[in-house]
């Protein structure tokens, strides 16, 4: 069933400023692997936590790094957990979706439970 | 219609894989040995190699083969061949070859193109590699070959606070440095399986090898835990068919040797798979999922059919597809269970699934 659902949209133009206006900003948010990715990529994933945070009702204080967003194979993106928020997922089934377009990108979570 | 499938979930190998190269930061080999575990070499070497592998691995130089000739193009290291083999086809089908002997390594380069090879230390777990030899491996002419690679293997990893962990390392460590002295400085060290991926960063070098955390098992229950407390998604679930399902009174006796019988009036499941297809024999106290619950295994398991007790209350009907082992997440039992049921291990239960069980490829099973 379905136990919670997240969304966020990002403005990848403003996104962008603050990533270049704030330094340490992009190693704070962004995993290793998750930095090599262009920003519009950046944004979407950015969105992606935010809408993961959401959707797991956790208030602040998560690491950003503990939800790292890769691709898979089949286009896909996907999350990797760790620490703190892997015990908040708890072994649930999370589904992600991200899209981007007209200047935005946005993020969908679903996280379902048996 | 199959009666009986193993499914492979895809996105979740991809996951597994992305989820251990994200935490040991190296490359990554993609153990595929064994048929992949039983998760089919092709199917899962090929999806390894489209999800990021940077290496395949595997025993037998025929298996090697069989990826390259596939298709496969990322670097493919067999570590298991003998003198003997037919080494010149490694080096026709541009396959690294582990060299864990001086009779292999004389034979090895004997070949021209210039072999590609990984020498194998025997570290301390006392199976392949050099030992004794070493000395006299050291005085080899090594002109004639690449050496890519030199690795050895852990005994004990799945034990992190062991000692021979460290002695293991240290002994690599010492042995790579005498390779060094003679001017062989192999671009690539390995030495860590699953578990010290999982465990033990300082064995992680410039590659890792992961065999059954890759397909979402953990390397030892008792000691690391279950999939899910390592973050691992198991890519496996095993199904298959009711048969039949029968109304049976209290006190029948089921299967051969009449090893139990009903204690009451209930219904009763033939499972289309036996073992031949890999179910362990002296399975107890493990079973199937089926109806929203768990059916345990009542009697022998035979060759190519097992009997479960699904209750008398069940609205199981013959051709219902049981879950024989999947991920727990729903209560079935797991591939852990099955192995502790049968004084094995995971790994045994999924790489001795039978080639009569066909293994079913997509990017969602569960």
């Amino acid at each position: 069933m379905i136990d919670g659902i997240g969304i966020d949209v990002v403005d990848i133009d403003r996104f962008k400023a603050s990533l270049e206006r704030t330094p340490g900003l992009s190693e704070k948010l962004f995993t290793s692997a998750e930095r090599e990715k262009p920003v519009n990529s950046l944004a979407a994933r950015f969105a992606a936590k935010e809408a993961l945070a959401k959707a797991l009702n956790a208030g602040k204080g998560l690491s950003w790094h503990e939800a790292e967003v890769v691709n898979l194979e089949s286009g896909k993106p996907a999350f990797l957990f760790r620490g703190e928020i892997a015990d908040l997922v708890d072994g649930a089934e999370v589904h992600l979706s991200l899209s981007h377009d007209a200047g935005i990108a946005s993020a969908m979570v679903i996280v379902e439970r048996v | 219609m199959n009666r009986a499938e193993a499914r492979i979930d895809t996105d979740r190998l991809a996951i597994n894989i992305a989820y251990l190269k994200s935490s040991s930061k190296t490359d990554l080999m993609a153990v595929v040995k064994a048929d992949a575990y039983g998760h089919g070499l092709l199917g899962v070497g090929l999806s390894a190699e489209k999800a990021g592998a940077d290496w395949l691995g595997v025993a037998l130089l025929e298996e090697a083969i069989t990826l390259r000739t596939h298709g496969v193009r990322i670097p493919i290291l067999a570590w298991l061949v003998s003198p003997g083999a037919d080494f010149k086809s490694a080096v026709d089908h541009d396959i690294d070859i582990a060299v864990a002997s001086i009779a292999a390594f004389k034979e090895v380069a004997a070949l021209s193109g210039k072999p590609r090879i990984h020498i194998e230390l025997d570290t301390g777990m006392t199976r392949g590699g050099f030992l004794d030899e070493w000395q006299e491996f050291l005085v080899q002419d090594f002109s004639t070959v690449n050496v890519v690679g030199v690795f050895s293997h852990f005994a004990r990893a799945d034990e992190p606070s062991e000692k021979q962990n460290d002695e293991q390392l240290n002994r690599f460590n010492h042995m790579v440095a005498e390779l060094a002295k003679i001017g062989i400085n192999p671009t690539i060290k390995h030495l860590s399986n699953s578990a010290a991926t999982l465990k033990n960063p300082s064995a992680h070098f410039n590659l890792v090898r992961t065999g059954i955390s890759m397909y979402g098992l953990s390397p030892d229950v008792s000691s690391l835990g279950s999939s899910r407390d390592l973050l691992l998604k198991p890519v496996m679930q095993l199904r298959a068919k009711l048969h039949l399902v029968k109304e049976v009174p209290a006190g029948a006796p089921v299967g051969y040797g009449a090893s139990a019988h009903t204690t009451q009036d209930t219904k009763l499941g033939v499972v289309a798979m036996g073992y031949a297809d890999g179910i362990p024999r002296i399975a107890k106290n493990v079973g199937v999922f089926v109806d929203g619950r768990r059916a345990p295994v009542i009697g022998r398991v035979s060759m190519d059919q097992f009997v479960v007790d699904l209750g008398a209350d069940s609205t199981a009907v013959s051709g219902d597809w049981v879950i024989v082992f999947g991920d727990g997440s729903k209560g079935e039992y797991t591939a852990d269970d099955w192995g502790a049921a049968s004084l094995s291990i995971n790994y045994e239960i999924v790489t001795r699934i039978g080639p009569r069980v066909p293994r079913i490829y997509a990017h969602h099973v569960y």
